[in-house]
């Protein structure tokens, strides 16, 4: 990497640590580190949240399934925004009149003190772990990139995000948020903007997504019913909204967000930020990647974008093979970059219909022959290494980023990287420590004492969590399937816990054993549905929370309703 | 029950969001349907 993109990502850095220490304010006291006094504006709390969700992995993920299968993604999140108009009108006002710190902590007083417990250490364990998965995956793919030392890679994102969310609590968290979010946008709109700049002179923008759609790239919507296949208009509506509700509103990490606002109504506007603005979002993300696709049309790239393997083939028996499948996709390249200027070259009024109908033909027959020989190249690389979960799609923008763009893009967008990497881990540390002092610590271990006290807990708390993620991350980035593991784990628990806030906030006759059965039930039910079919992930979330609501309803009944008394003001619903 | 002021969920003295939230289902309709004719426009 040059030295200027080099600079601008210390800048970064230090620009962004400076800005959480500077404008963070009161940290001595638990509220004002944890809920920073209750005091932020709706914009700055809305960022955060926007911040928090897009990881380092959704933004060079993400960019290469648009690379990949074009914008069909985007349909995850079309549950989102009817999440958070249910959440404003239910959760968020609940949360905040409730004066409590962690969403957990509501269950204590709703239920008993193992619900609290068992939903508290299960988001202790799965944000742990998954925040390392976190860091990991983007650090592995910066490492193969650069050829940087991968614990040197884990140790530049961790250590800075350790340092200023320890110091200055969820403040800094929330100011060096709404910063980096500045950044990842900065990023994405330069990196379209080169993309769209590097296509030939003589192809327009929309002649390049003609061929892009004629592949099917621009075909966002699936409106057939499939519950095996992973993203529909279904499972996103239905399915992703009964993720989105429970990521949302009842993971610590995103509830901690919008505690943080000033009133009901500034949190209700923050969350309704990313109502707005998520998914058109998410559609530059994944146009980012479409129009990799068609620079990729007119320059050649690599057969596969992710390279360390290169020295092990070579040095192995099949090594003629695979420079051989180098060779004919050369040629394969050759022929479709001539499909796709003849495509383009076609789509004027004045060329016959059968002529402009044939050159689409020829383009996509070309396209899948480039996708037969990656394909075959990426089935040898497996069978040289073994390494069965190789894939390349998260290697594509880092790729193109760092081989084809001007020097000072490229260092805006490693620094994106940075930001979407460190504005979520601070999220997730600051929850953590949040979560082990207020439901653990002070809960269990030291009920009594002064704030200050909890505080410098919490800074331990923080650094703790900080440690481990970045352990996890150096032993997951060894281990690829480690990180799907851990995704899968969450898969688990999302919809279930999700069941457990249903019937706490709208079910007034369950109680603790209603809640901790369904919960148990509740999640043994989708790792079956996920062991013994083929439903997409999605759909898992809405099983979970049936499961959990129906089961938690049914063992309250039988176990003779609530045992404390719940006042109106515990539920939702007086019904 | 009617609805207090000490429920945690009540209304208090808070600006009537339903406009806003009207106007995010219009707006996902906008962009869904934008997402159809980008299929069809460039498919």
């Amino acid at each position: 990497m040059h030295w200027i993109d080099w600079t601008i990502v210390v800048v970064y850095l230090v620009w962004i640590v400076w800005t959480g220490l500077r404008l963070s304010r009161q940290t001595e006291k638990l509220e004002g580190y944890f809920l920073a006094s209750r005091s932020l504006p709706w914009w700055a709390v809305g960022l955060s949240v926007m911040a928090t969700q897009l990881s380092a992995i959704t933004l060079v993920g993400t960019t290469g399934q648009g690379y990949v299968a074009g914008l069909s993604f985007v349909q995850f999140y079309f549950g989102l925004p009817l999440a958070m108009i249910i959440l404003s009108l239910t959760v968020v006002p609940f949360f905040h009149r409730a004066k409590v710190y962690t969403a957990y902590e509501y269950l204590e007083r709703r239920f008993d003190s193992k619900t609290r417990m068992i939903t508290a250490l299960l988001f202790l364990v799965s944000r742990g772990m998954a925040t390392g998965a976190i860091i990991a995956a983007p650090a592995v793919i910066l490492s193969v990139i650069f050829g940087w030392n991968v614990v040197f890679t884990i140790l530049a994102f961790g250590v800075p995000t350790i340092f200023y969310t320890m110091k200055g609590g969820v403040q800094a968290v929330t100011w060096a948020d709404v910063k980096q979010m500045y950044v990842i946008v900065g990023g994405l709109i330069a990196a379209v903007v080169a993309l769209i700049m590097g296509l030939p002179d003589d192809v327009s923008l929309g002649a390049a997504l003609h061929t892009a759609g004629a592949v099917g790239k621009m075909q966002a919507l699936d409106f057939s019913f499939d519950t095996t296949n992973q993203y529909t208009f279904w499972s996103g509506l239905i399915g992703g909204l009964f993720l989105m509700l429970s990521y949302f509103g009842c993971d610590q990490s995103q509830v901690q967000r919008y505690l943080t606002a000033k009133s009901v109504d500034q949190a209700r506007r923050s969350l309704l930020m990313s109502a707005y603005w998520k998914i058109p979002l998410q559609v530059l993300v994944l146009m980012t990647g479409v129009l990799m696709f068609t620079f990729f049309l007119f320059t050649q790239g690599p057969m596969l974008f992710k390279t360390s393997h290169l020295a092990q083939v070579q040095a192995s028996d099949r090594a003629g093979e695979y420079a051989a499948l180098e060779q004919e996709y050369g040629v394969a390249f050759q022929t479709r970059r001539a499909a796709a200027m003849a495509m383009v070259e076609a789509q004027t009024d004045q060329t016959p219909v059968d002529v402009a109908a044939s050159a689409r033909t020829a383009f996509v027959q070309s396209d899948e022959a480039i996708r037969d020989v990656r394909a075959r190249a990426k089935s040898l690389v497996i069978d040289t290494t073994t390494d069965k979960a190789y894939n390349d799609t998260n290697y594509v923008f880092p790729t193109f980023v760092t081989k084809y763009m001007p020097i000072g893009f490229v260092g805006l967008i490693i620094a994106a990287i940075f930001a979407a990497a460190m504005s979520s881990v601070a999220a997730e540390l600051n929850s953590l420590a949040t979560a082990s002092v207020i439901d653990v610590y002070r809960r269990y271990l030291h009920p009594v004492d002064e704030d200050a006290h909890y505080v410098m807990v919490s800074k331990y708390a923080t650094v703790f969590w900080g440690l481990f993620a970045c352990g996890i991350a150096t032993f997951a980035a060894d281990m690829g399937s480690l990180i799907e593991v851990v995704n899968k784990f969450g898969s688990y628990f999302y919809g279930s816990i999700l069941g457990v806030f249903i019937l706490a906030l709208g079910v007034k006759r369950a109680n603790g054993h209603g809640a901790f059965v369904g919960l148990i039930v509740g999640m043994l039910a989708v790792a079956f549905v996920a062991y013994t079919t083929n439903t997409a992930y999605l759909w898992q979330n809405v099983v979970g929370a049936v499961v959990v609501t129906v089961v938690g309803t049914i063992v309250s009944s039988v176990t003779g309703g609530p045992a404390k008394s719940v006042s109106d003001s515990d539920v939702l619903t007086s019904a | 029950m009617p609805a207090t002021h000490t429920h945690p969920s009540a209304p208090a003295d808070e600006p009537d969001l339903s406009s806003r939230y009207v106007l995010v289902l219009v707006l996902e309709v906008v962009v869904i349907a934008v997402l159809y004719w980008l299929g069809r426009y460039f498919g």
